[in-house]
């Protein structure tokens, strides 16, 4: 039993080797440059392709190897790890959590990418820049980005007479329309609905910006969340609760099946309208039966398992985009403020290399290639989502998977496209209005729109006022010499 | 015997206890030491301590959320310690029985422990489901069980049921060490079932329930994985939100680690004594033999 | 046993297993489905596709077609999509995941029961303080001390190796020293006395007398070092940085998708090949809980 042990303490312990997607062994005089990836399933094998392609052609140029690792909780591992001073050199993280890396530091610097024109105003997308480098120094590239629109289902509006082309441009059209979609029993349970503001409630703290407010005011990274404005945002949202009755919409809400499922409400025709990203095409197809062999990333996995031809492929693809179009729309959503157009909101992923990477020169090198506008489209084209870039070839609108990737297109590259606040504090804030607004949809009698949103400001002015009181500690202890 | 401590137990004590003692030394004491220095510092995770006294340990006293996820804790702990105890010995009992193929019942009541948390909260969250889930359809009512600010705790204490499966098996080995000749002279002496169970099994079984209370106590501070997918992070105005999830979302969301360390260390504190009440106190009714 | 009583045990024994048995049924269930039928609300417990639904012939007739539809379902499902998945090495990584337990075993089962019987029968100083600090270290959540950790074994050069994930365990675990104590408690001094009058050592009194006497016990400790390793996820994922280490618990999570995708019918097929072993393994080891009433008549 002891040799046993012996042996597999010598087997075991052996660390693993690189090697290409062949099978053959990376040399070893090659840099190997560590990426970690919250992405999982067909989001990672997209990755992976994009890193294969790194590496057989630019990486045996350049002797770099990118290795490539998929952790869907990457962002605890990457915190510990940066911490602990064994960060990978290139790691995938949210763009959320931009705030609290570049706040403390945890990023190294990307001026060498700002200087050769890969992470510029003029390469990206408005905000997608602003969130990049925040102060003016490029702190991350930006990988598979975001944008929310108003998603509807054509037949439903077909039903009750509602013009399929004509998506809502305003709240109060939308309130109407909704209105017009709602089935209610007489004891009040919910059949279907038109609209419902906290599904699928991801960005329910913007809403107030749809109402005129801003919420993170980045000059001074304080947040506006007792304003008019906030007051008339969430009145209207728990207008929806009480209008339908708190007990039906909770019971309404506590029957829609997961998300990625038949059962999402959206696709089983149960809410008509719904705020989603671009992604969701994939979802849809994968859940509806109407695409069944049609579904994007399974038609992806055969061609590449080889078992549809590319022809084949694309004619798939065509086919499932006229379906999409056919059975559903998404546009801009509408707001309280004018135009749909003036209130957009967006979101993104980045490829950061963390403070304390070992080999940063050849991640740049990885992340300068991820970023050419062949490999960035092949990229977002698989996620199905848009481009960062300002530049998109017509190709990739054409053959994306979203029939609407125009729209998104648009949207994104408005100067009035928000993205999340890059801020340390905004975890803990952001917990606190989620709390808030669960609280008043739930519960509205117990919780009024007024009071609540003021309470919500105090806990979070609390939040800052710990912040600011905390940096200048740190500041004070840093000059005057010795930070422990 | 406090005073005759013979030297070859002396030595032969700390020898046995040395793998623990340097164990403990090497990979443990640096590490919490740390913590309990981390309570007393700033350390966003990504940038260095910064020492600020006891400031985390005054904004937790003052955080209505820190006190909100204590009481949940507690007062889950006092449903689901009894009852698990409860379920765990009254399998145990069960299974002890001369049956057929008692290796197949065993495993069956075993096996839900192992299935991995985000697969059973599947099934639950379809089971109680307030519109149509299965429970609700047998009871003919249409309760938002996981929904509800004081219905969700109970609920989550009443789930616990299915993961029993660890604490039977070390019942079950205790129960299995109790030598039949107990039994025999009781039921000489004239006991039933009943009192047999009361004068034999359960006294003898005392030190095995001691373990499983103390661990249950300790375990109920470190709930996490199933409630948080059940409740969606802490269900209805943090109506189910516990003290280990808040300890993550305070290191890991919020890169608060030096709150994170603040509220462990009261943790620890708060679960030694209870422990050490239950050590004390475990004199009157733990029997070794 | 009479028949009345036998009755009542095998009806509860019935009812019981009927309740227990649900999710390992759910899992299996979902895992013979497809991605829409996993996910359908409310949920069957038998998967019936679309088509067998649809088709108008009498039950008997479209049976063996629906037959052999779910046998291929199964088939993609376990074979093509998780076990020949390009980014899902089940083989390595159950080998990678049974060394890990393997070791883990070894060393906690031996390491500690002697720890538990320094504490339990020895008498000698500092006894208390030390049952005191193996309660201790159960108590402080394992978050706080990640971090700290994770520093220790960066300067030891651990970091992307699986030493931080067996080699504690050769040093005592403190669950299972404390569960050891307790048996090692009730084992009679009687037995070791008269050992040490006849001149044994403390540790052959420990090897010939009291681990024999711990076999229940001892089994139960092994048994769960095995399966905790077998399924620890969060000590591989953050050690671990090579994907040709990963564990099988680790790798279980590639199915899963923080942003909500999760392909349920994998997931559960992952899971049952992953949790099949420990089951079996269970099944086979639970037999040593009924030695003790054998043993048990050489007490006293």
């Amino acid at each position: 039993m002891v040799a046993g042990a012996l042996w597999l303490l010598l087997f075991g312990t052996k660390p693993g080797t690189y090697a290409y997607r062949d099978g053959t062994l990376v040399p070893g005089d090659f840099t190997v440059v560590t990426y970690w990836e919250k992405w999982t399933k067909e989001e990672a094998e997209a990755m992976q392709a994009v890193c294969d392609r790194f590496n057989e052609t630019v990486g045996r140029d350049k002797k770099i190897f990118v290795h490539f690792v998929s952790v869907s909780q990457v962002d605890q591992k990457t915190l510990i790890a940066t911490a602990g001073g064994n960060p990978p050199d290139i790691a995938g993280i949210w763009g959320a959590q931009m705030g609290t890396f570049s706040a403390y530091n945890a990023l190294t610097p990307l001026h060498e990418l700002a200087a050769d024109g890969t992470i510029t105003r003029e390469t990206y997308k408005p905000f997608i820049y602003e969130l990049c480098a925040p102060g003016g120094v490029p702190y991350a590239a930006s990988s598979t980005p975001a944008a929310v629109a108003l998603y509807w289902n054509k037949e439903l509006f077909r039903e009750v007479g509602l013009d399929p082309e004509k998506p809502p441009q305003s709240i109060d059209e939308l309130d109407a329309m909704a209105d017009k979609l709602i089935i209610q029993k007489p004891d009040g349970t919910i059949v279907r609905a038109g609209f419902l503001p906290n599904f699928p409630g991801w960005w329910d703290y913007y809403w107030g910006n749809f109402f005129g407010n801003r919420l993170w005011i980045s000059e001074t990274d304080d947040y506006r969340i007792d304003t008019p404005e906030q007051v008339r945002a969430y009145t209207w949202y728990q207008k929806y609760a009480i209008k339908y009755g708190p007990g039906n919409v909770v019971s309404f809400g506590s029957g829609f099946g997961q998300f990625a499922s038949p059962q999402n409400p959206f696709m089983s025709g149960e809410v008509a309208m719904c705020l989603q990203g671009p992604w969701f095409v994939n979802y849809v197809q994968n859940y509806t039966p109407q695409f069944a062999g049609l579904n994007f990333t399974e038609v992806m996995r055969l061609r590449s398992l080889g078992k549809i031809s590319e022809a084949e492929a694309e004619t798939r693809l065509m086919k499932a985009r006229d379906l999409f179009r056919h059975l559903y729309g998404a546009s801009v959503p509408p707001n309280a403020v004018g135009k749909p157009s003036d209130v957009l909101i967006g979101d993104l992923d980045v490829w950061a290399i963390p403070r304390g990477a070992r080999n940063v020169k050849e991640a740049m090198e990885v992340i300068r290639f991820f970023s050419r506008q062949d490999n960035m489209e092949m990229l977002c084209r698989s996620h199905s989502k848009p481009s960062p870039l300002m530049k998109v070839s017509d190709e990739f609108i054409a053959k994306h998977p979203n029939p609407f990737i125009d729209v998104f297109e648009t949207m994104m590259r408005s100067d009035k496209m928000v993205a999340m606040p890059v801020s340390a504090n905004w975890a803990k804030v952001q917990a606190e209005i989620t709390n808030a607004n669960n609280a008043m949809w739930r519960t509205p009698d117990k919780y009024p729109v007024g009071p609540t949103l003021k309470e919500t400001q105090i806990a979070a002015d609390r939040h800052l006022a710990e912040y600011r009181e905390i940096t200048a500690i740190r500041k004070a202890a840093k000059s005057g010499g010795g930070a422990k | 015997m406090r005073d005759r401590v013979k030297p070859r137990e002396q030595i032969a004590g700390i020898l046995f206890a040395l793998p623990f003692i340097i164990g403990f030394l090497v990979f443990m004491a640096y590490p919490l030491c740390k913590a309990v220095y981390f309570s007393f510092t700033d350390y966003p995770f990504l940038n260095e301590p910064v020492f600020i006294g006891l400031r985390k340990y005054v904004r937790m006293f003052g955080d209505p959320v820190f006190w909100q996820s204590l009481r949940n804790t507690i007062v889950f702990a006092l449903m689901s310690v009894p009852f698990s105890l409860g379920i765990s010995v009254l399998l145990a009992l069960l299974l002890n029985n001369k049956v057929k193929a008692p290796g197949v019942w065993r495993t069956i009541i075993f096996v839900p422990s192992l299935v991995p948390s985000v697969a059973s909260a599947m099934l639950w969250l379809w089971l109680l489901n307030g519109k149509d889930g299965l429970v609700n359809h047998l009871l003919g009512t249409k309760i938002q069980w996981l929904t509800s600010e004081t219905l969700v705790l109970p609920t989550l204490a009443f789930i616990g049921f299915w993961g029993v499966g660890q604490t039977v098996v070390i019942f079950l080995a205790g129960l299995q060490d109790i030598p039949t000749e107990m039994y025999e002279a009781a039921e000489i002496d004239g006991a039933n079932a009943l009192q047999r169970l009361f004068h034999v099994t359960l006294p003898m079984l005392s030190p095995v329930i001691f373990f499983n209370l103390v661990m249950g106590i300790i375990g109920a501070w470190s709930v996490f994985d199933g409630p948080y997918i059940l409740t969606g992070g802490g269900g209805t105005n943090r109506s189910a939100y516990f003290y280990a999830m808040y300890i993550r979302d305070a290191a890991f969301l919020q890169t608060d680690v030096g709150y994170a360390s603040a509220m462990a260390c009261v943790q620890f504190l708060i679960v030694m004594t209870l422990t050490a009440l239950v050590i004390w106190s475990s004199k009157r009714w733990v029997h070794y033999r | 046993m009479n028949i009345l009583k036998r009755l009542i045990i095998y009806s509860l024994l019935v009812a019981v297993a009927a309740i227990y048995v649900g999710p390992f049924l759910w899992v299996i269930s979902t895992s013979f489905k497809t991605a829409s039928e996993a996910t359908e609300n409310p949920p069957r417990w038998v998967p019936v596709s679309p088509e067998f639904r649809a088709s108008t012939q009498p039950f008997a007739a479209k049976l063996p077609d629906e037959i052999g539809r779910r046998v291929g379902i199964i088939k993609d499902n376990y074979y093509d999509r998780v076990m020949n998945d390009p980014s899902f090495d089940f083989a390595l990584y159950t080998r990678n995941t049974l060394i890990i337990a393997l070791l883990s075993t070894l060393g906690a089962s031996i390491s500690s029961s002697l720890v538990a019987y320094a504490l339990a029968r020895l008498h000698w100083r500092g006894k208390n303080l030390v049952f005191g600090i193996v309660l201790g270290t159960m108590m402080l959540p394992f978050t706080v001390v990640m971090v700290p950790q994770y520093d220790l074994f960066r300067e030891l050069g651990w970091i992307g190796s699986n030493l931080p994930l067996w080699v504690p365990a050769f040093f005592g675990v403190p669950f299972f020293i404390f569960l050891l104590r307790q048996f090692h408690m009730t084992i009679p001094n009687e037995l070791a006395d008269a050992a040490r009058i006849d001149g044994c050592s403390e540790f052959r009194i420990w090897w010939q007398i009291v681990l024999p006497l711990s076999r229940p016990a001892l089994a139960v400790v092994a048994l769960f070092a095995f399966m905790g390793a077998w399924r620890d996820f969060l000590g591989p994922l953050i050690y671990l940085s090579h994907r040709r280490d990963f564990t099988l618990a680790l790798a279980l999570q590639f199915f899963q998708s923080r942003s909500g995708g999760t392909s349920w019918e994998l997931l559960m097929a992952a899971t049952l090949l992953v949790i099949a072993p420990i089951i079996v393994l269970f099944f086979m080891a639970q037999k040593t809980f009924i030695q003790g009433i054998a043993t048990t008549g050489m007490k006293g």
